[in-house]
């Protein structure tokens, strides 16, 4: 065999003999074909993500006086939330709020999940859009109509007062940790109930007739094979919807009222009215350090539930 | 029912809407047998064995197991165990415990659960493997663990849906070797689905033929290949000519039959009982025989249409004009003609009348 020089003479020899040794590393080398599918949301996400995040880690060491900064860098700002009451104080609620939604959706989602993987056998698809129907309006206006339902003329007072169960509105409803804690685990649900479908729709049908063919009652084929072929989904629901919630501030601002103000509030506060950016981007950083730290218990927890699952 | 019986099947049917996929099926399967059912796919072979292990519930007749009714018992509480089509191994347990899985409600100790085990890792010849990881089983070694996890039970029935499909042809007939003398060493009664007429031939010591949700027959390997009851059977088990005859006289319980012009032959009457007067006449390749000269007695003559050389034997089709489809003639190559070369010759065949076995069209 013997080789062809390119006769076109018109000097692409070099870029045809580049594409075709760039073609021959990318066959030789997997992960670099990996690279390349990845390249583009890498660069998208080194923008959007990455260097914000660095900005913000370098201005948290910032300190704000008047309205200058201070030309030193220090963690004054950390110290100052982590011995101030009201910060640390709030911070807890948020992961404890969070915690509350995503619990109480996991919980709910589950079921909901399994009736459509395994009970439903035509129309999936319908389902499904019935399912995340809710998400095809805004989040604000998925936030609002939870005003129209708990609000002091509300729908639920209404409705309680109307067949005689209460004489007068029950204010206890809006404005409380309970509204945000249902209004977040509505407006995110679907966050958590399609990771769970698909990995509940994954599990081949014969393992479940496999169990049951071993001794396995429904319970215990639910919680020795269902449950843990269908954890990764479980898990990536949980994060899906813990990681955003923590931070939320617009569910509470609008049924929050003040006893329920969350962590992403007082960021807020922090970049509006109060101005303090060193601060609010010290409080940032200590969100998603905390989320981070929760996460990884989690993990561990999941982890060590394996194991002795086993 | 007597002591024999393992499994007993009485009429039992299962309709899918107005679709009947088992119909009427009533027969036993005795303890310690290895029964096998054969059929095409949709022949309600595998909704048979789910109604055995409980994953179906019959719409019509009973199924006892050991002597008890198993209508109202779920698949969790009958004492038999499965190996499924694809082994459905758990994917997120290691070897080790996949086959003990079912052991949790023994309530074994520690040392007891890790020694059965140990025991079932010996038996399917895989001792060192309890450590790896589903994923990291080969097709052979998931089939052994499949079939460890369901014995290591002791069940009293073993069903298999078509254990062996997924290995290649090498393993396969090595699986079906092993499966055989595992069979014997445990003793426990297996009832094996397949679509391979070969594997229900080489294991079973009973194979059921189904088609289209009927039991067509039930008997060992050796009569379902010298007596089918019926062309259908016929045609499922190994390969099979099939000749029209009309009944030409009877005498003193013998009845002569003309087949062809230069054929005719001699079978008693008793045989041909309901074949009618122009019954299907069916003969083995193997049981021909093929002269390259006019035989002595009568001979079919025909031409050579082709030669097939399958190593032990070779296979050779004859055009007739007897029937429509040319005959297959199979011989041994051992006695194989120098004469049968080549195609387009003249030829002549010949048979023993008692290899014909008369059989309704179906």
């Amino acid at each position: 065999m013997t080789i062809t020089h390119s006769s076109d003479g018109l000097g692409t020899t070099g870029a045809r003999r580049g594409t075709s040794s760039l073609r021959r590393l990318l066959a030789r080398f997997e992960s670099l074909r990996g690279l390349a599918l990845l390249a583009p949301t890498l660069v998208i996400l080194g923008i959007t993500v990455i260097v914000p995040f660095l900005l913000m880690s370098a201005m948290s060491l910032w300190t704000q006086i008047g309205f200058d900064y201070a030309d030193d860098w220090s963690v004054r700002n950390y110290t100052t939330i982590l011995s101030e009451p009201l910060y640390t104080t709030l911070l807890l609620r948020s992961l404890g709020m969070a915690m509350a939604a995503t619990l109480l959706t996991v919980v709910l989602a589950y079921p909901m999940a399994y009736f459509l993987a395994f009970h439903v056998h035509r129309n999936k698809l319908v389902w499904l859009i019935i399912i995340t129907l809710p998400f095809w309006t805004s989040y604000l206006l998925r936030v609002f109509a939870w005003r129209v339902i708990l609000g002091y003329e509300g729908v639920i007072n209404s409705g309680l007062m109307e067949i005689g169960l209460i004489a007068e509105p029950l204010n206890v409803l809006l404005y409380s940790r309970t509204a945000v804690i249902i209004t977040l685990a509505h407006a995110w649900a679907a966050f958590a109930l399609l990771p769970i479908y698909v990995s509940l729709e994954k599990i081949d049908k014969s393992v479940l007739e496999a169990s049951a063919d071993l001794g396995e009652g429904p319970v215990m084929r639910f919680f020795r094979v269902i449950l843990p072929l269908s954890m990764p989904g479980v898990i990536a629901g949980t994060f899906l919807m813990f990681i955003p919630t923590v931070g939320d501030y617009v569910t509470p601002a609008l049924v929050g009222g003040p006893n329920a103000q969350m962590i992403g509030n007082l960021v807020q506060l922090q970049f509006g009215t109060v101005n303090n950016w060193p601060m609010g981007a010290a409080l940032a950083i200590t969100m998603i350090l905390s989320i981070t730290l929760v996460g990884l218990l989690f993990l561990g927890l999941m982890y060590a539930l394996r194991r002795w699952a086993r | 029912m007597s002591d024999e019986t393992m499994i007993a099947l009485r009429n039992v049917g299962k309709r899918f809407g107005t679709f009947r996929a088992v119909h009427e099926a009533s027969f036993n399967i005795r303890r310690g047998e290895f029964f096998s059912i054969l059929g095409a796919s949709g022949s309600g072979k595998t909704t048979l064995l789910r109604i055995l292990a409980g994953f179906e519930a019959a719409t019509e007749g009973e199924v006892h197991i050991d002597g008890a009714p198993m209508d109202a018992v779920p698949p969790h509480m009958r004492p038999v165990n499965m190996v499924f089509q694809n082994y459905a191994i758990f994917p997120h347990l290691n070897v080790r415990d996949n086959i003990g899985f079912g052991l949790r409600k023994l309530k074994l100790d520690k040392a007891e659960r890790a020694r059965r085990i140990d025991e079932m890792l010996e038996l399917i010849k895989l001792p060192g493997f309890g450590d790896r990881q589903a994923d990291q089983l080969s097709g052979g070694q998931r089939q052994r663990v499949a079939l460890a996890r369901a014995l290591i039970l002791r069940p009293k029935v073993l069903l298999l849906d078509e254990p062996l499909g997924a290995l290649d042809k090498q393993l396969r007939e090595q699986m079906q070797m092993e499966l055989r003398a595992l069979q014997r060493s445990v003793g426990i009664t297996f009832v094996l689905v397949t679509h391979d007429q070969e594997e229900a031939m080489a294991l079973s010591d009973r194979v059921a033929v189904m088609a289209e949700g009927r039991v067509l027959q039930i008997d060992p390997p050796a009569g379902l290949y010298e007596r089918p009851v019926s062309r259908r059977v016929a045609s499922f088990v190994g390969s099979m000519n099939f000749l029209t005859g009309r009944v030409l006289s009877e005498d003193g319980g013998i009845s002569h039959i003309r087949i062809a012009e230069m054929a005719s032959a001699r079978l008693p009457t008793s045989q041909l009982a309901g074949a009618g007067r122009t019954p299907c006449l069916a003969i083995r390749p193997e049981r021909i025989a093929i002269h390259a000269k006019p035989p002595a007695g009568q001979g079919l003559p025909g031409v050579l249409k082709d030669r097939v050389y399958l190593g032990e034997r070779t296979q050779y089709l004859v055009e007739t004009g007897a029937v429509d489809a040319p005959l297959v003639v199979s011989v041994p190559n051992t006695a194989a003609d120098a004469a049968l070369q080549t195609s387009g010759a003249q030829v002549w065949l010949s048979w023993d009348d008692a290899a014909l076995i008369p059989m309704t069209e179906n």
